[in-house]
């Protein structure tokens, strides 16, 4: 009996620490339970307009740490209107980002500046932050719990971040993070002038070489009544990707140089 | 449809020969429509375009209904594609519909193969290049000239590359590294861009008059034997990645596009006769393209030296410095900027006074074109309307060019406009009666 207290009393414990974690910690666990040396995907975005109407985009995603930060680059599958597109953007360690686009019309790759990072992605609801979102430093925001909350059924933290960078296109965020597991549910994202601009739903949770994987992500606009839903049919992490596919030659080939 | 056929055939019996030597490159999930196997591994598919358009000239509404035509209505194009890792066979055909009876439906326009060893890579065949950083017309792109026969190819002035000419070719490209590569490109033999026929509206009317004053028994002549080696052209490029910056260098003997014409008169001073050649020369150029506070620069600058190296000839255009500078940048609004200017500066220019009868006499020292472009997206990128314009300085003349594209899924309605203004001795100015409205659908599958 007084072995089953001990237990008891240290799962009590376990939980009160748990509960006692920051905002900081909770949201530095949940990034940090998706890292990954590579990540490979591929993904059909359904962009639906206000009236209800869709467009529909096939894109392939591979990312790689490097030594001077992330590489990534996104190929077009589907419409083929865009089919053969690349995007490639490098970390360049100087905490700045070079980007390239092959355009196959054009046959020729273009340098593009890096600092159009608000603006949206091709046409989707998605900004280049909000794809950089999963893996933005935990350390360049500030963290708390503003409330504990169950939402669709699972408790969660809410989690208030406030950028210290003020250049930065959300003024604060705020995330639904599964207490079970880390897994971030819901994220809204406030513009500067305190409004929510922008609301990220996650879903179809499934285990991915150990990761809790959302396999559908709903990014809406609230002021334009639009949203973009993001279906992961594949994804694979830390399997090798070839140095060479970072390169303009992958750019402008689709071949590993 | 009868020269697309053995086309097909052999492109097919090409397929089949590649499919053995076809391999993985074990990366990547491959294509999201996987296209069809013809067996032993080579993948085959098949794309295209289609597009219906009509296309008005505004000053031919006076004239009547009968003196108004709305163009072919129906173009496309197909591409047949082949390969797995490490070849690749193409062959690209264009569709217009025929009239009278008078030429062929099916024109081809790109047909090669491609191999990749390693790090080398070798193309041939009839095919388009890019060299240079320029967005458009810049001094280094020198491979396929622009058919420029008939302007209402266009669909916007970020169009230009749709009016390159293929050329047959042999094309190699190593790469050292990730970030540095070496082409070599040779091409046999030299044609000329088209021009359009005689009694065509895009007649460059400065030549008619020239014609027009021939004896009425004697026409042009032109070079013959353009095929011949005599008229090989090539060169070498070298491009590179350093920090920031992408950089390039190339050297490239060829032909100029413009040809010299050389007028000869008779003991009463009237003209005699008019011979058209396509000068030699050389090209040593360099390249720069890099982001410098959110400006995405590019620029281009070349030495083109004719066998006129003192400028004293006046049967051969002089040697001169050719140039491109150009930027885009997101202004306040979402609003795009595209700027680039470009020109070309005759070296030994004091040389020319000396001879009345010098091809150059008379004309301009420099050549400088401006070319604007704003642009903006609106519901996502479903809809895009763009202002573009392209004005030469030192004659004078325009062509301004807004157009509309809405885009949904796999189609397009589109709408572009062209106004030709200035003097009428201008590039642009020539066509002023040529304004024209062009409204259509296209779609690529």
């Amino acid at each position: 009996m007084k072995r089953s207290a001990f237990f008891l009393g240290v799962f009590v414990l376990a939980a009160a620490l748990a509960g006692a974690q920051d905002g900081a910690a909770i949201i530095a666990a949940s990034r940090s339970s998706m890292d990954a040396q590579t990540v490979s995907t591929r993904s059909r975005l359904v962009i639906t307009a206000r009236n209800g109407s869709t467009t529909e985009r096939v894109i392939d995603q591979y990312s790689k740490k490097g030594p001077q930060g992330d590489r990534m680059i996104i190929q077009f599958q589907s419409p083929a209107s865009v089919r053969g597109t690349r995007f490639l953007t490098m970390e360049n360690g100087t905490g700045g980002t070079d980007q390239w686009i092959f355009l196959p019309s054009l046959g020729r790759t273009r340098r593009i500046a890096a600092d159009d990072s608000g603006g949206n992605f091709m046409g989707t609801d998605m900004s280049y932050d909000d794809m950089a979102a999963a893996s933005r430093d935990s350390g360049a925001d500030t963290h708390r719990i503003v409330r504990e909350e169950v939402y669709q059924g699972v408790p969660c933290y809410v989690i208030e971040s406030i950028p210290k960078d003020g250049s930065y296109q959300y003024s604060k965020t705020l995330s639904w993070i599964a207490k079970e597991n880390n897994s971030s549910l819901r994220i809204e994202m406030f513009d500067r002038r305190g409004a929510v601009a922008k609301v990220m739903e996650s879903s179809g949770f499934r285990e991915v070489s150990g990761r809790l994987t959302a396999t559908v992500v709903r990014i809406s606009t609230v002021s334009a009544g639009t949203s973009t839903t993001v279906y992961t049919d594949i994804i694979r992490y830390d399997e090798p990707i070839p140095e060479g596919v970072f390169t303009l030659t992958y750019l402008e080939t689709g071949v590993p140089g | 449809m009868k020269r697309a056929r053995p086309l097909l055939c052999w492109f097919f019996l090409l397929a089949s020969g590649l499919a053995a030597g076809a391999q993985d490159f074990g990366f990547g999930f491959g294509a999201a429509d996987p296209p069809a196997s013809s067996g032993g591994g080579l993948g085959a598919s098949v794309g295209g375009e289609v597009r219906a358009a009509v296309i008005a000239y505004p000053g031919d509404f006076s004239g009547g209904p009968g003196k108004v035509s709305l163009g072919n209505i129906f173009s496309g194009a197909l591409k047949f594609s082949a390969g797995a890792s490490g070849v690749e066979a193409v062959i690209a055909l264009s569709l217009t519909p025929v009239f009278d009876g008078a030429g062929s439906p099916v024109a081809l326009d790109e047909a090669y193969l491609r191999g990749r060893f390693g790090s080398f890579t070798l193309e041939a065949g009839l095919l388009t290049l890019t060299w240079g950083k320029a967005d458009s017309l810049g001094p280094l792109d020198v491979i396929n000239p622009l058919d420029a026969a008939d302007l209402t190819g266009l669909s916007g002035l970020d169009d230009f590359a749709s009016l390159k000419i293929p050329r047959p070719l042999l094309h190699g490209t190593y790469h050292i590294g990730s970030w540095t590569k070496v082409e070599g490109v040779f091409v046999p033999w030299y044609q000329p861009a088209p021009l359009p026929a005689a009694d065509s509206r895009w007649f460059p009317p400065a030549m008619k008059v020239m014609i027009d004053m021939l004896p009425s028994n004697t026409a042009p002549s032109y070079p013959g034997a353009l095929d011949s080696l005599e008229y090989a052209q090539g060169g070498v490029r070298f491009t590179t990645t350093l920090g920031s910056a992408d950089l390039g260098f190339q050297y490239y003997y060829g032909r100029l596009a413009t040809p010299a014409a050389i007028l000869s008169f008779n003991a009463s001073y009237t003209l005699d006769s008019i011979s058209f050649e396509y000068n030699p020369y050389h090209q040593v150029g360099l390249d720069y393209a890099g982001v410098i506070a959110g400006f995405n620069l590019r620029v281009e600058g070349a030495l083109n030296l004719t066998a006129d190296l003192k400028g004293d000839d006046g049967q051969v255009y002089n040697p001169h410095a050719a140039w491109s500078a150009g930027f885009d940048r997101t202004l306040p609004g979402d609003i795009m900027l595209n700027l680039q200017g470009s020109g070309t500066a005759r070296l030994f220019n004091d040389k020319l006074g000396g001879n009345p009868a010098d091809i150059e006499a008379g004309t301009d020292p420099t050549a400088t074109r401006i070319m604007a472009a704003l642009s903006r997206s609106f519901f996502r990128g479903e809809l895009e309307v763009r202002l573009a314009g392209i004005y030469e300085i030192e004659a004078e003349d325009f062509l301004l060019a807004p157009g509309l594209t809405w885009t949904k899924g796999d189609i397009s309605l589109f709408f572009f406009a062209a106004f030709f203004g200035g003097d009428r001795e201008g590039q642009f100015g020539q066509y002023r009666d040529n304004h024209f409205l062009k409204l259509g659908l296209r779609t690529v599958f």
